[in-house]
């Protein structure tokens, strides 16, 4: 309380400030500890207030604290409203956004929760499978496997694993092929979702792929039905050659007989490029099967390196061949026309690109719980360079005598796929020397490899 | 020697085929399909059969299956001499009751011991 403002030093007066008012009451305004600010009641008069009248302005100042307080509170919880109102609205955005691109997105995207519900089915989904989203989400998985076809039994299990046990996620790709009973074709891509080590959905992609597989069926067609209509006239003029050369048509000059035979090893060149390119297509569209039997490699191995003594005395060339078996190899489980092809493969290099009076050396000995096969000549060699594409499709170096040497690029290639599908190995080691050749080398499991 | 009735389409292929087979003593009756080779068999009674796979008017495997399905003709043994080498192609012909599947092209010297080693095994030497 103040009675004479002029004269009380605790209210300051600037100089040459005319204040109208004498005398005041001053209550803080406080809530709690806090202080919100003051209460002033100023008169023009000096000792305008007196003493009773304090507790009243007290009881006002309480009342006002409250108010104040009150209405803070009311603006703090408004912004804060407006806050939450906008983040909800930029998430609401936020979501249509991600929903609007999924379902935009030209392939199939359907996730399944940690019980294995069906929470999201987008648009292309639909129309993939041919279900309703509306009819699909939130079932059980399980519930819905019949709409998939059996063809789809791998990709739920393998859901259901996941869901079941995550630790038996490895990290591991899943990718199957399902083929509908409608007749469509679908990749399936399957993923699961980890929240800090907790399993908490698998999200699938599905892309239908029928037009790309009736391509792959076209092209496979026609690459067979091209090989066949090429081998009819290649088995007249083979037929036909060789009864000439047989002598059955007439006695043959010296000339005669070289460019007959001339003939005769184009028809064989073509016949292998035929046979190679087929490989090749059945590869690619996985219709090459092996026929596991089994195979005794060194009775193989034998018939390979008869055949190519035979070929180079047919050709007049002076080649060495031999075959080094360990003793007592066990029989194995094996595609026994398939590895006589890669060995064919392997020898025929040896012998196409060794000079004459070289060696070709066909070596068979066990290496662990494999056969390791060891082809090793002293031919051109491999250079650095050569020697990193070599197992390339169409790939041939370009030593002058790779360059006269009848060929396609195939060999090694088919070999190395042949090879990897018994579950073996494939590799050279060559200095790239002239004289000094080169020495592939091929495992194969003596068991079949578990697929 | 043996008498042995060739189906194949292609002229120039049926007549290597025949002066091969004619040139190791055999006695050939030639036709140019399938169709033919069903009316052939049982008038001709050859002691083998050598047909190519695709032919017009009836394919080597439908005439393989109308053979086996005639009792007059049915112990003849039937071997395919075909340009399609497909697993499933060899497959097919066996399943129609095809006695061996040989690829085309082929020597005429492999193909004469080949026919050789079929009569053996099939009694008809």
């Amino acid at each position: 309380m103040v009675d004479n403002l002029a004269e009380d030093g605790r209210w300051t007066i600037q100089e040459g400030e005319q204040v109208p008012f004498s005398s005041l009451v001053a209550v803080p305004l406080v809530l709690g500890e806090e202080i919100l600010g003051a209460l002033l009641l100023l008169n023009e008069k000096r000792s305008a207030f007196i003493v009773e009248q304090l507790s009243l302005v007290e009881a006002t100042a309480r009342q006002f604290s409250i108010t104040l307080n009150n209405s803070e509170l009311f603006s703090l919880i408004r912004d804060q409203a407006e806050n939450l109102g906008g983040m909800l609205r930029t998430q609401q955005m936020e979501a249509s956004r991600s929903r609007a691109i999924l379902e935009s997105v030209a392939d199939g995207v359907l996730v399944t929760d940690a019980t294995n519900r069906i929470t999201l089915c987008n648009v292309s989904t639909e129309r993939i499978l041919e279900i309703k989203a509306d009819k699909a989400l939130n079932q059980p998985l399980d519930e819905f496997a019949g709409v998939f076809e059996k063809a789809s039994r791998t990709w739920i299990q393998t859901i259901q694993k996941w869901s079941k046990d995550p630790r038996s996620y490895q990290g591991e790709t899943f990718a199957e092929r399902l083929e509908l009973d409608n007749g469509k074709v679908v990749a399936v891509t399957l993923a699961p979702v980890f929240f800090r080590n907790e399993f908490l959905a698998t999200v699938s992609i599905f892309r239908d792929i029928t037009h790309e597989v009736q391509v792959d069926r076209l092209k496979s067609e026609f690459i067979a039905n091209v090989s066949h209509e090429l081998r009819t006239p290649m088995t007249s003029i083979k037929g036909y050659v060789e009864v000439m050369l047989m002598g059955v048509t007439g006695q043959l000059n010296a000339q005669q007989e070289r460019f007959l035979k001339i003939i005769k090893s184009n028809t064989e060149r073509l016949n292998v490029l035929v046979n190679d390119i087929l490989d090749v297509s059945r590869i690619e569209s996985g219709r090459l099967i092996l026929d596991y039997q089994e195979t005794d490699v060194s009775r193989l191995a034998g018939m390979v390196v008869d055949e190519f003594h035979r070929r180079s005395q047919d050709d007049g060339r002076q080649m060495e061949f031999s075959l080094d078996a360990e003793p007592d190899l066990p029989h194995m489980m094996a595609d026994p026309v398939r590895l006589r092809q890669i060995l064919s493969s392997l020898v025929s290099n040896g012998y196409n690109y060794t000079p004459n009076g070289g060696h070709v050396t066909v070596k068979l000995h066990l290496a662990g719980a494999a056969l390791q096969v060891d082809v090793k000549d002293d031919g051109i060699g491999i250079t650095e360079k050569d020697g990193r594409r070599i197992f390339e499709r169409f790939f041939r170096g370009d030593d002058p005598m790779v360059l006269q040497t009848a060929g396609t690029g195939l060999g090694l290639a088919i070999s190395k796929i042949l090879v990897e599908m018994h579950g073996g190995q494939i590799w050279f080691e060559s200095k790239g020397v002239h004289g000094e050749g080169s020495k592939f080398s091929f495992t194969i499991p003596v068991a079949k490899a578990e697929e | 020697m043996a008498k042995i009735l060739v189906a194949e389409d292609e002229r120039d292929i049926r007549d290597l085929i025949a002066f091969t087979l004619r040139f190791a003593g055999h006695e050939v009756v030639a036709v140019g399909n399938g169709a033919e080779a069903v009316e052939a068999a049982p008038v001709e009674m050859p002691d083998l059969i050598l047909m190519d796979v695709r032919m017009p008017r009836m394919t080597g495997y439908e005439a393989c299956q109308q053979i086996k399905a005639d009792d007059r003709v049915k112990h003849i043994p039937v071997v395919f001499l075909s340009a399609k080498g497909q697993e499933s192609e060899i497959q097919t012909g066996f399943s129609v009751g095809a006695s061996e599947y040989l690829l085309k092209p082929f020597a005429p010297m492999e193909l004469t011991e080949k026919i050789k080693e079929l009569l053996v095994k099939f009694g008809n030497a």
